[in-house]
């Protein structure tokens, strides 16, 4: 899973330079969206499902029992303001 | 009516500074609270707090301005390269130093980079440079701040008071509520400033038809190019040359580097609240930048916004008041150009003998109600051949005076077509971005100077925990006046200091990475990478000051003649070009090879220090001792 994900990733990259909408304006989403705003809007989208495939598949679990090493410092306890 | 959007914006200003207060009788009174809101902040207000951390005023002004100027290409190029990169540096970055710094109770970047590299001497080389680095932004917010302001109740509210007026509230916010002051006032922020683009599409959407003037502006040759990303004729608009386009994938990564972005992760309760981040990230981005982008490039095509961004443009202004100033400001030959071209026919001599009399140009609407009849009327049926080739002469110079004026395209297009109170409630969104990120930046620098200097050469020690958060508070009322002083001469230096800043920052991310995630990685070339990217942003400065051209834009200038022409040049709008990419590009693999060659001649840290940051599968198995690399 992780070679894949680091493919789509890379595959999002190149995706995302997309020379061939690069003088073109057409064709319009609801009659006036140019490609390159409905296009890169796609791309928006893209990403937020790449990016859900990497905290479903990839996330890093050993994180989350992290607890603390140094103690609180006692003067950080006994201040106000 | 002119006081009714600044009525709906003090009232904004009022929440923001309850807020604060509000989040003050909530401290706890510990350095740890005041800075990092106790590391409590749950996912979703995670979530808001860090996208509004990371929003500034260039997302909606800065974003329309660029599309109204250069077209909607600007999408691609900034948005939606953020849209992928600033998550992921989120998902592989922000997690691991929400870790580390929960685990060894790191506060800054700085702390961990001492405590890694085992050397008090190169967090305070990376604080004095990312302080130098971040500066420009606080002056920049209050710039921004008080431009609005200003603008918006046309000129009722001084730029120096309505400047006052935003630093105070930010000020007050921080000094009282610290981080949680400014987290709570980002979620208000975030959700104003989220809701602006379909307000902003909406309202204008009802009084303007997109189809149509889009439509419009396909069968215009000049106009057709803002639709796309390639250049007009004869270069205007200028277009995005695609290897620009390609290297600002790189800038995303300064996101993380950012002292308040990276501060902001560590305020996280627990590492979950990355994942909604991570997901939604793209999908906000979108929501803020689509609306402004189209709705800035589409009123290059509605020509009564085009007449009042002009009448509003310092050369214009300046044109009006003295026709022959003693230091004539940028732009000002297009103002004269286009005056005198104009008083070629007789309507246009009388507006031009009108503000020549007034000595000033008057309010958007009634100057656009004014010039665009004249204009109109030279490509009009019974226009004269001397008028039908003046009409494109005068319709170039109108737009070369707007775009001299282009971060006030939306809010120009509201003024001339919404009503006022909804300018107002959409103005308010426009401050809440330059205020959510001003908070954090502000706080940062903050709680870089309190914890990387003055606790850790002995202030803490001394003082206390009171006298820490005294000194952070004292520093935040220090650097906001100073910026603010500055800010009254608007300093147009800040505004390049800050584009330097994003390259400076995206450099900086081979230091991380080489810290978190190889154990083989030393002070020294972190060292080396640091003072290649403060050598390479100075030389960058001055090269884009030195080579500067007073006519913008103008032909490109090469640098280096002698050796490839095309090597190092600044381009037709005086930036910095190296092989046709933008100078971050090898500013970030110089920082990368460096760190990378000199880690591997110069000796490691403690194996003690390397066992702490990178435990064994066996350590990292016992409960509090996670894998973080």
């Amino acid at each position: 899973m992780k070679w894949l994900l680091l493919i789509l990733t890379l595959v999002l990259i190149v995706v995302h330079q997309d020379f061939w909408n690069w003088g073109s304006s057409k064709p319009l989403a609801f009659g006036f969206l140019p490609i390159g705003l409905w296009y890169h809007a796609l791309f928006c989208v893209a990403a937020a499902i790449l990016l859900a495939m990497f905290v479903m598949f990839l996330w890093p679990k050993d994180l989350e029992s992290v607890e603390r090493e140094v103690p609180q410092d006692d003067a950080a306890q006994n201040a106000g303001h | 009516m002119v006081w009714l959007p600044a009525i709906v914006i003090f009232v904004y200003l009022a929440i923001v500074l309850y807020i604060g207060i509000f989040a003050f009788r909530r401290g706890k009174g510990t350095g740890e609270d005041f800075f990092l809101a106790g590391r409590s902040i749950g996912s979703i207000v995670f979530f808001l707090s860090l996208f509004a951390t990371n929003m500034t005023a260039f997302a909606i002004i800065g974003s329309s301005g660029m599309s109204y100027r250069t077209g909607i290409g600007v999408f691609g190029m900034m948005a939606t390269s953020s849209a992928l990169v600033i998550p992921l540096t989120l998902f592989f970055i922000g997690t691991r130093l929400w870790a580390l710094g929960k685990r060894f109770g790191h506060m800054t970047q700085v702390a961990y980079f001492r405590d890694r590299w085992e050397c008090s001497e190169i967090g305070t080389f990376i604080f004095l440079l990312t302080a130098a680095m971040m500066l420009p932004y606080l002056i920049i917010s209050i710039i921004g701040g008080g431009t609005i302001l200003e603008t918006l109740t046309e000129g009722h509210i001084p730029y120096a008071v309505g400047g006052a007026i935003v630093a105070l509230v930010v000020m007050g916010n921080v000094f009282f509520g610290g981080m949680r002051g400014a987290v709570l006032v980002n979620v208000f922020q975030t959700l104003l400033f989220l809701s602006f683009g379909a307000i902003a599409f909406w309202a204008i959407g009802h009084r303007v038809s997109f189809p149509e003037t889009v439509t419009k502006m396909l069968a215009n040759p000049a106009q057709a190019p803002l639709l796309g990303r390639a250049a007009g004729p004869n270069g205007i608009p200028p277009g995005i040359p695609k290897l620009v386009f390609i290297s600002y994938m790189l800038i995303p990564l300064s996101s993380i580097m950012f002292p308040h972005m990276s501060i902001m992760c560590l305020t996280a309760k627990k590492v979950q609240a990355f994942k909604k981040t991570v997901v939604l990230y793209p999908l906000c981005i979108m929501a803020i930048w689509l609306p402004c982008v189209f709705l800035g490039g589409l009123a290059a095509g509605l020509p009564p916004v085009s007449a009042a961004m002009a009448g509003e443009s310092e050369a214009l202004k300046a044109w009006a008041e003295n026709q022959k100033p003693a230091k004539p400001p940028e732009n000002f030959q297009l103002a004269v150009r286009l005056m005198d071209d104009l008083a070629k026919t007789h309507k246009g001599l009388e507006l031009c003998n009108e503000l020549i009399a007034k000595k000033e140009v008057p309010p958007p609407k009634e100057f656009s109600d004014k010039l665009v009849p004249i204009v109109g009327s030279l490509n009009g049926a019974n226009a004269t051949l001397a008028q039908k080739q003046l009409y494109p002469l005068v319709v170039r110079d109108v737009r070369a005076l707007a775009s001299s004026n282009s971060d006030s395209v939306l809010l120009m297009l509201l003024k001339l077509n919404v009503w006022p109170i909804l300018a107002g409630i959409l103005a308010a969104g426009i401050i809440s971005a330059v205020m959510g990120s001003d908070c954090h930046q502000i706080l940062a620098l903050s709680t870089m100077f309190t914890k990387d200097i003055f606790d850790y050469y002995g202030g803490r020690r001394r003082f206390g925990e009171r006298g820490t958060i005294f000194v952070g508070r004292t520093f935040i009322i220090v650097a906001n006046l100073l910026a603010f002083l500055i800010a009254l001469k608007r300093p147009q230096i800040f505004e390049l200091a800050v584009q330097y800043a994003f390259s400076g920052f995206a450099a900086l991310a081979p230091v991380m990475i080489a810290a978190l995630f190889w154990k083989r990685s030393t002070k020294w070339g972190a060292f080396a990478a640091a003072l290649f990217v403060a050598f390479c942003i100075a030389v960058t400065g001055i090269l884009e000051i030195k080579f500067r051209q007073k006519v913008i834009p103008g032909p490109d200038v090469i640098i280096l003649p002698n050796i490839y022409q095309w090597a190092l040049f600044l381009n037709k709008q005086g930036q910095l070009r190296v092989f046709g990419m933008m100078p971050v590009v090898p500013i970030v693999a110089g920082s990368a090879l460096l760190m990378y060659v000199v880690s591997l001649i110069t000796p490691p840290p403690s194996q003690q220090t390397i066992d702490r940051y990178f435990p064994s599968k066996e350590a990292a198995a016992a409960p509090g001792m996670p894998v973080v690399a």
